[in-house]
């Protein structure tokens, strides 16, 4: 998890619940380039993922007078960030892969000492990387980038535990299945 | 976390974990020691930071959003909320609404019904044009077969209106915020009115065709085809539509049949043709099994199924 000062981000939500806009605009400044590169993982709309992100911070400001403190404030924003795309998306049509779908896309599991990242370019594997579908590049990016807990990405995606662990597992295989194809097609 | 198994073969499934620094500090050291000791492991983590610094750099090069976006949040934070006052329907608004459910039943009814009528209707046309050249005595045959029918086919139509058997759109009628009772009201008006429309015109070809007073032919069928409707709609909504039928028809035909009874069943009683007159007692009964219809149709508990 980022290690921001969590009481400061739990005081400038009482602040917030108090009526307090200049506290929305901070907690907005710390969050936003975290919050909206999250969001551009689950629609590749900048426009929507834009409305997404002002959907996000008029929801925390509505209902930040009842965040409880049983999560972190970073879960907490993410949670509603995640409800708000999903409900979105799904009034409005837009694909919402479920990893169901993806089982037949994935190869089997390789034997790990056969299997070496280390020596694709930076670029090759960043652009795979965006061909990931959204259920998988988001439980990536709330791994690495914001360092949750797998229980924290547990709650912000509302899965159990055990899910986390083989979506990542998931991830890094379909990583591996697209840099396989990326490679027949060079041939 | 979960904890590390001494036994555990490969520990790949905490790797991620242990590279975000979000393990504890016991299972993080079980992990540095069992990497110490395993190769397949080592590889696995490699690959992971490789993805690792992968997420990092894609993330560096997402856009940042808009500046404008704070702006916009406090123009959504304060957006007046919309709240919808109910306001008193006009009388013009309620009659609109009344004038589509009525019109729109048109299409749902079924369509055997508007046939049945107009074949009826030019039956009894045709049946005058046929006796108009004869004796004055044809005219009550002519009328006999207009009462008949009528009240027969207005009856039948009308045992149709409604229900899951009969109507196409039930469940979109069920699921409209329009009453039932309203659907059925007008559905009602429609059939009856038609059939009455009909005989008629029927009469007042008879009346031209045979001389006499068209209300005086009116009177013949009007009060039969009233009360046996509101008879079948009845029994249709509370029995079924098959039933009503039977009954409409074994009511019609008992007055056919020339029988002359002092003392009999409750149906031969009633069935007598001097019951089935255009008076107020008979237009009285009629209304008031068509209330009975209007304000029993929608719990009626064949609904449910």
């Amino acid at each position: 998890m980022n290690k921001e000062p969590a009481n400061d981000d739990t005081q400038q939500l009482r602040l917030i619940a108090a009526g307090d806009r200049q506290a929305l605009a901070e907690l907005y400044e710390r969050y936003q380039h975290s919050l909206f590169s999250y969001l551009l993982q689950l629609t590749p709309d900048y426009g929507l993922a834009e409305e997404l992100l002002q959907d996000t911070l008029v929801a925390i400001w509505k209902s930040a007078h009842s965040f409880e403190g049983r999560s972190s404030v970073q879960t907490w924003i993410f949670s509603i960030a995640r409800r708000q795309a999903h409900n979105t998306l799904r009034q409005r049509k837009l694909p919402l892969a479920k990893e169901i779908d993806l089982a037949g896309l994935i190869s089997p599991d390789p034997e790990p000492e056969e299997f070496t990242l280390a020596f694709i370019a930076r670029d090759e594997l960043a652009e795979t990387f965006k061909q990931l579908p959204p259920v998988y590049r988001e439980v990536l990016v709330l791994t690495f980038a914001q360092e949750c807990s797998y229980q924290e990405v547990a709650n912000i995606l509302d899965v159990p535990l055990g899910t986390v662990k083989s979506r990542l597992s998931n991830a890094r295989r379909m990583l591996r299945t697209l840099l396989d194809a990326r490679e027949r097609m060079k041939r | 976390m979960t904890p590390l198994s001494n036994n555990q073969k490969h520990i790949t499934d905490l790797l991620p974990a242990y590279l975000n620094g979000s393990l504890d500090p016991s299972n993080a050291a079980q992990i540095d020691t069992h990497l110490l000791q395993c190769k397949t492991c080592q590889t696995e983590l490699t690959n992971w930071e490789t993805i690792k610094n992968t997420v990092h750099f894609a993330i560096a090069s997402e856009p940042l959003p808009s500046t404008h976006v704070l702006d916009q949040v406090w123009s959504k934070i304060d957006a007046p909320s919309i709240e919808v006052h109910a306001r008193p329907k006009s009388i013009h608004h309620t009659f609109v609404h009344v004038w589509l459910v009525f019109t729109h039943q048109i299409r749902l009814i079924h369509k055997s019904i508007w046939i049945a009528s107009t074949l009826v209707g030019l039956f009894c046309c045709s049946l005058a044009f046929i006796f108009s050249r004869q004796a004055q005595n044809h005219l009550q045959y002519v009328t006999s077969i207009l009462v008949l029918f009528t009240a027969v086919v207005a009856s039948s139509g009308i045992a149709f209106l409604h229900g899951t058997e009969n109507d196409a759109g039930f469940e979109i009628t069920l699921a409209t915020p329009t009453s039932l009772r309203v659907v059925m009201l007008c559905r009602m008006v429609l059939v009856i009115g038609y059939n009455f429309v009909f005989a008629a015109m029927a009469s007042f070809i008879i009346a031209l065709v045979h001389g006499g007073g068209i209300w005086e032919i009116m009177q013949l069928w009007l009060g039969p085809m009233l009360l046996l409707s509101s008879i079948s709609v009845s029994l249709s909504i509370s029995i079924g539509a098959a039933f009503a039928i039977a009954i409409s028809l074994i009511l019609e035909a008992l007055q056919a049949i020339p029988i002359t009874i002092e003392r009999g069943l409750f149906v031969l009683q009633f069935a007598r043709p001097d019951v089935w007159q255009t008076s107020p007692p008979v237009i009285l009964l009629a209304l008031l099994l068509f209330m009975f219809a209007v304000f029993y149709a929608p719990r009626q508990p064949r609904l449910s199924n």
